[in-house]
């Protein structure tokens, strides 16, 4: 047996390793993930700016560091968006231009009748200078981002009135996955200028060095994966909410009204077309996406599928939604408990199953090494 | 050979064998083509490049202006509407109507105060549109066959590639092979080109053109560029040139001046940033109190945290002591000094395998997600 593990070709190690990422992934398990000290200290600091602040986001990583800071930078956004702050976009990395343009993609999508270009967030695209970038930002931004990345002076757009410069900010978010990266922002913004209050992401390899800086220099930090999960689960808490109630009421009359002379489909495009909705939108809404929606959109459903609407409102009230004293939703009100605005919770139970994988193959190597040396074959 | 026994080449063979069934089976059977992308027509808009018409931001407008606008073809650095709010103050006789597609009489939208387009047309005739762009977004394969959704070609076979790159730098997990190197030199090759693109584009022409020739960028290429000529960025500019002296066959010795500058720069400029985030503070963090009290009470947990930081940079900082010999107590205590920092680099490494997963882990997110479709 142990001759066998030493003689063990190592390409059953990374067909070990492939299942242990692939199996979780395919079967989807949900693990629990609750906020350590230093990611709800990032998360309280955006929750408690007031509405309209302006946050820069500075996404200094390209695609090699997407997987680990990509959910960061998306849970980020959302959570600015959800609080009304006004967003800068810049990057110190030639190649975390699409980083950003992935970023206000969600600007574009989840928050089109909130947010618009030039009024709400402002692309600046990429500062070169390193370091240097950093120190000359922190005293003027016009210098270093004369105009933003469609080339149009910065100081005719909206957003841009009263900043001159980073100290101008009510946050600074730092993205790193390297050089220039958070160390550069704590070194170059943070501690010469106490105004500038910095929170970081970062990648699981540059996170141990940046806990030292945590809390004086940086008032709190998203570590890897793990630091994107926690922050996720913090949002899901917030804004998010188990969004069963009202799909399955729908489905239920579905399944009732649906029969040979009215299929289901044709059902659908008729509340799609009563509430005046895309079916993909509608699609969302049987998904479990969404489940805060403008009460003329569920008294259109109730129509069509022939029940009260006072019924359908009060599902919709068991999965979060307030309607009390007349308050309504936009159209575009998404679950941020949904999966599908949870990469980095999603990726931590092959997270589990890898590092279960490592720890064996750790104690089988030591368990080899010990045994070889009782047998004298090592020194 | 190992006839009869299962290897890693045979497991290998099984699972390119079990892909390849699963694509075509998805292809034939089920009529789904893997990693089939698909997009949703969202409208068009009107493109013009006449002089005159200028695109605004914040009415989101195309205008017509009675004369050239600044930065669009006459812009020059004695055009005294070069500068902040020369836009606002170009006469508009008319905006583009995009839904009659036709010029109209402009008003002032009386709340947000941005130009609006009347319904009244204009009496001045402007330029026809010189293209139309198709207004597209990417929309998912649940929404195949729904109104306006089209299949992608291009964004198919991006995806297609995408994959299959992919694959061939796995192959290297199998061993070196030809796959694995063209991907390689693929990543390599397209990253230089990226990165020296976006360099010239969005740095050198803005920051050093732009700063010396404002006029001309401004004509060529970015038409809302406006500001002086900065005599001082000519020293950037000859910098810069006397930097590239290194790819002459003789004086190279020129690019020593330039690359001196930025040594002693950089040196110059880190040395005080590390001594005060990495020095002068990381000292202040480490004076802790090691009784911690709040409100009056004694706090357990945060004392003995506060005893571990202290302890152990003490501990470390024994054994980087190297004027006095490692025995007794010093001896013992640079022993936990290693100890802490072999826990230091397990946390490290720790922290490096989770991001090392995390890649593998969204690279077949990617495979059996967005390809083979296998995960919703």
């Amino acid at each position: 047996m142990i001759d066998a593990l030493i003689r063990l070709d190592r390409r059953w190690v990374f067909l070990a390793m492939f299942l242990a990422v692939a199996i979780p992934l395919l079967w989807q398990p949900e693990l629990p993930e609750q906020p350590t000290p230093i990611v709800q200290a990032v998360f309280d600091r955006i929750e408690d700016l007031p509405p309209g602040s302006r946050v820069l986001m500075a996404l200094d990583y390209d695609p090699a560091s997407r997987p680990e800071l990509g959910p960061m930078a998306h849970a980020l956004t959302r959570h600015s968006a959800l609080r009304g702050h006004r967003l800068f976009f810049i990057t110190l990395w030639p190649t975390g231009v699409p980083m950003i343009d992935e970023v206000t993609d969600i600007l574009e999508t989840e928050f089109a009748e909130q947010y618009r270009y030039g009024e709400n967030y402002l692309n600046l695209g990429y500062g070169a200078g390193q370091e240097a970038a950093i120190k000359l930002i922190c005293t003027d931004l016009t210098k270093l981002f004369p105009a933003d990345s469609r080339g149009r002076p910065f100081a005719l757009w909206e957003i841009a009135r009263g900043v001159s410069s980073l100290q101008d900010m009510d946050l600074t978010i730092s993205i790193g996955a390297g050089y220039p990266g958070t160390k550069e922002w704590v070194q170059y913004a943070a501690t010469p200028y106490p105004a500038i209050d910095l929170v970081a992401g970062v990648t699981g390899v540059s996170a141990p060095p940046q806990y030292p800086y945590y809390p004086q220099q940086l008032i709190g930090m998203l570590p890897a994966i793990k630091g994107a999960a926690e922050y996720e689960a913090a949002l899901a808490a917030q804004y998010g909410t188990a969004g069963e109630a009202l799909p399955a009421l729908l489905e239920e009359r579905l399944a009732e009204l649906s029969g040979p002379q009215r299929t289901r489909e044709s059902i659908l495009d008729a509340m799609a077309e009563a509430a005046g909705i895309e079916m993909a939108q509608l699609q969302r809404v049987l998904d479990g996406r969404i489940n805060c929606l403008p009460r003329a959109e569920i008294e259109a459903f109730a129509r069509v599928l022939e029940i009260e609407p006072e019924t359908m409102l009060n599902a919709a009230s068991q999965d979060g939604a307030d309607y009390s004293d007349g308050r309504d939703y936009p159209s575009n009100y998404l679950n941020y408990a949904h999966s599908d605005y949870q990469d980095a919770l999603k990726r931590m139970a092959p997270q589990l199953s890898a590092h279960l994988l490592m720890l064996v193959l750790i104690v089988l190597g030591n368990v080899i090494f010990f045994l070889q040396r009782r047998r004298g074959v090592l020194p | 050979m190992n006839r009869g026994k299962l290897t890693p080449s045979l497991v290998g063979g099984l699972l390119l064998v079990m892909l390849g069934s699963w694509i075509l089976y998805s292809t034939l059977v089920r009529q789904r083509v893997p990693g089939a992308q698909y997009r949703q027509q969202r409208g068009t808009i009107d493109v013009f490049d006449a002089q005159g018409v200028f695109w605004s931001e914040a009415d989101q407008l195309w205008m017509l202006a009675v004369e050239p606008q600044a930065g669009v073809g006459a812009a020059d650095e004695s055009d005294p509407r070069i500068g902040a709010g020369a836009e606002a103050e170009a006469p508009i006789v008319a905006v583009w109507h995009a839904e009659r597609r036709q010029w109209v009489v402009p008003q002032r939208d009386p709340e947000t105060g941005v130009w609006i387009p009347s319904e009244e047309p204009a009496s001045r005739e402007g330029p026809r549109p010189a293209r139309v762009w198709q207004l597209q977004r990417g929309a998912s394969a649940a929404q195949a066959g729904e109104p306006n959704v089209q299949f992608c070609w291009s964004q198919t076979i991006g995806l297609w590639i995408a994959a299959l790159l992919t694959l061939c730098v796995f192959s290297f997990l199998y061993r070196d092979n030809l796959f694995y190197k063209l991907a390689e030199s693929l990543v390599v090759g397209v990253s230089a080109a990226y990165l020296m693109a976006v360099g010239f584009w969005t740095m050198i022409v803005p920051n050093l053109i732009g700063k010396l020739w404002p006029g001309f960028v401004a004509r060529h290429v970015i038409p809302e560029h406006r500001e002086p000529p900065q005599a001082i960025y000519y020293v950037v500019l000859i910098l810069s040139l006397m930097l590239l002296w290194r790819l002459s066959p003789r004086g190279g010795w020129i690019a020593r001046w330039p690359l001196a500058f930025v040594i002693g720069i950089t040196a110059g400029f880190r040395l005080i940033a590390h001594l005060e985030a990495d020095f002068a503070i990381q000292i202040q963090a480490t004076i802790l109190p090691l009784i911690v009290r709040e409100n009056g009470t004694f706090h357990l947990g945060f004392s003995l945290r506060n005893a571990a930081i202290v302890f152990s940079v003490f501990a470390c900082l024994t054994y980087f002591f190297f004027s006095i010999e490692h025995t007794g107590v010093v001896g013992r205590m640079a022993r936990l000094g290693i100890w802490v920092l072999m826990i230091t680099f397990g946390a490290g490494f720790a922290y490096t395998v989770m991001g090392r997963i995390t890649l593998l882990t969204q690279r077949l997110e990617f495979l059996l997600g967005d390809w083979l479709r296998l995960i919703g």
